[in-house]
């Protein structure tokens, strides 16, 4: 559209499956109206190319390496606004389960045969504890039409404001039963919702892929859990999937394993 | 009072009658659950329930509807939604009617809300009276909700022998009813038979505290600072099951959803929210003045048994049992009742 000036987007990936990426591009029927009032500048998974001429950065993966960190610097100088896509940029994702061990022995877990790259950040973080993110659209994956809302009232030139309710909101007014009166973990009361509990209506626990709210009720689902006969260790190793950077499954991990995992490792 | 007789092999029958007008909701199972769904099959209709989890009130209030249209340009002119089809609930239990009072009396008196009006005004409900309390949390004894006294079109109640008594409400009632040539107009050995059977069944609703609504309101009132709402709430998970199977919780949020595509109208969009969820009662962005679960399970209660009492002179509360058969945590309204009327009258 002539004379209506397009703001130009980025869409930037550090390390994770680029899974988010290509949910931008599952945006099948969305896409051409979105590009209409958007420029995409740069996007590793459908251009070649690219420019530091950008507004609006979308980043997904998390940072675990030096050069991530340098690069992901460089996106925040050039972005008026940064939007963390995908729980790897959100809160490490499932990338976090290394921390807490040293970056060589993960590495000598992986890799063998190889002799460790000193690029390799001894711990992985998420976006926000190397730069400023202004807003977040979590998931592993991203939910495309949260992606869209956010997309829209930034355009719209207004605040995007993160879900507050938790996923059970979303699951049980979806209709369905509640997996945790079948002794199952599930951590949809910790989670924001947005996602449409799109796992529990198929059966499948929430892993709390999208953070953790506020407050969320950590101890008490842990007292549920327990009274249910559930073992501790499997629940605390289960939060520590997605939620190693939450400060109250941090403190469960750490009485899991007194002084990181390393500790474990030297001692047995 | 009309009043006619039919087989449970004319139940069929009567379901195409109402058919033919409204699109019919029934309870069907969904997994181990039932739901209230398009009855697109006979053999899926299961009309001797225990309860569903979500009440048959939520196809008039839905978890989610489209409130108007807007057009971002002009945020001003709004375009109202197109009036549903109007819809008939086949197969409800008192206590759920009970919910729908309340609900009617809540947005059909000013200000009216438009919405349920629009889905409510012109449905039609059949309701089915319970041979005996459905789930261990029932409250509908002391509630006086087992039995359905208005608010119904037709009303079904079971009678020996595979057959049915059918008792007409409305005039609407009345017009589906002469439309089915197999309803034989009940006789009086009938009508007999039927008080029998009725009495029968009452006595298998025993109430267990036998507080009236004024008298539970007041011990309600009178327990604002005691432990029992942090005792109770202690493995609350703020997961708002309590609000979202509730047939009278009526609270909502509103979102706009805006267009992708240049020219396209929006939507301003109403999302229905519980006081059990912990974000519920945070005003200014930051300030919540219902912090704890405690304060919050308090509130619940406390809205049910005495702030709705104050505006509409009955409890809010239906006794569906629902709030304490599908919390994960456990958390019981007669263990909480129990608490506050120090006894209970007879075992549950």
């Amino acid at each position: 559209m002539a004379g209506i000036l397009k703001p130009k987007i980025g869409v930037f990936s550090f390390t994770g499956c680029e899974g988010c990426q290509l949910q931008v591009l599952n945006l099948e029927n969305e896409l051409l109206d979105l590009l209409e009032r958007v420029e995409i500048v740069n996007f590793r998974e459908a251009l070649t190319g690219g420019t530091n001429d950008y507004a609006v950065a979308l980043v997904e993966g998390s940072i675990s390496t030096a050069s991530d960190e340098r690069e992901l610097k460089e996106i925040r100088r050039n972005a008026r606004l940064l939007i963390a896509i995908g729980a790897c940029a959100h809160t490490t994702g499932l990338n976090g389960m290394r921390n807490g061990e040293s970056a060589k022995l993960a590495w000598s877990r992986v890799y063998p045969d190889r002799a460790f790259d000193a690029n390799v950040a001894e711990e992985v973080r998420p976006l926000c504890e190397v730069v400023d993110v202004d807003f977040t659209v979590p998931g592993c994956p991203i939910d495309r039409d949260e992606l869209l809302r956010v997309l829209t009232v930034i355009l719209a030139g207004g605040t995007p404001r993160p879900s507050t309710t938790p996923v059970c909101d979303e699951c049980r007014r979806a209709g369905n039963e509640c997996l945790l009166d079948d002794g199952r973990i599930c951590f949809g009361a910790l989670a924001p919702s947005g996602c449409r509990a799109v796992c529990t209506s198929y059966g499948e626990s929430c892993a709390a892929c999208r953070g953790h709210l506020p407050g969320a009720p950590v101890s008490e689902l842990m007292a549920l859990l327990e009274e249910k006969g559930i073992d501790r260790e499997e629940i605390i190793l289960r939060l520590g999937r997605f939620g190693s950077r939450e400060r109250a499954v941090a403190a469960l991990l750490e009485e899991l394993f007194p002084g990181g995992r390393n500790a474990q490792e030297a001692a047995s | 009072m009309r009043e006619w007789v039919l087989s449970g092999d004319d139940l069929e029958g009567l379901i195409d009658s109402i058919s033919a007008e409204w699109d019919l909701y029934a309870p069907q199972r969904k997994g181990r659950l039932f739901e209230f769904r398009r009855l697109r099959d006979f053999e899926d209709l299961c009309i001797e329930y225990p309860l569903t989890m979500i009440p048959p009130s939520s196809l008039f209030a839905p978890g989610s509807e489209v409130l108007y249209h807007f057009d971002p340009d002009r945020p001003a002119e709004i375009e109202s939604v197109d009036p549903a089809r109007p819809i008939a609930l086949f197969g409800v239990h008192p206590c759920d009617l009970a919910g729908i009072a309340i609900l009617d009396e809540l947005h059909l008196s000013p200000p009216i809300d438009r919405c349920y009006a629009n889905r409510r005004s012109g449905s039609f409900l059949v309701a089915v009276e319970c041979a005996a309390p459905c789930v261990e949390e029932s409250l509908c004894a002391d509630k006086e909700t087992y039995r359905a006294r208005r608010t119904f079109d037709l009303l079904l109640i079971p009678s020996s022998g595979d057959r049915w008594f059918l008792r007409s409400g409305s005039e609407a009632g009345d017009d589906v009813a002469r439309s089915c040539r197999f309803l034989r107009p009940a006789t009086y050995e009938d009508r007999c038979r039927g008080d029998e059977e009725s009495a029968a069944r009452n006595a298998r609703f025993k109430a267990r505290f036998g507080l009236d609504a004024p008298t539970l309101s007041a011990r309600v009132e009178a327990s604002w600072d005691d432990l029992l709402w942090s005792a109770q709430s202690r493995l609350c998970l703020s997961c708002g099951a309590c609000n979202a199977v509730c047939p009278t919780c009526h609270c909502y949020a509103v979102d706009d959803v805006l267009p992708v595509k240049r020219g396209e109208s929006g939507e301003r969009r109403r999302r229905r929210t519980g006081c059990q969820l912990a974000d519920f009662a945070v005003v200014a962005g930051v300030e919540n003045f219902r912090g704890e679960k405690a304060f919050r399970l308090r509130h619940r209660i406390f809205k049910k048994e005495v702030y709705l009492v104050e505006r509409l002179g009955r409890s809010g509360c239906v006794g569906c049992g629902r709030c304490g058969h599908f919390c994960p945590a456990g958390i019981r309204l007669v263990e909480i009742f129990r608490q506050i009327s120090g006894e209970e009258k007879v075992d549950a």
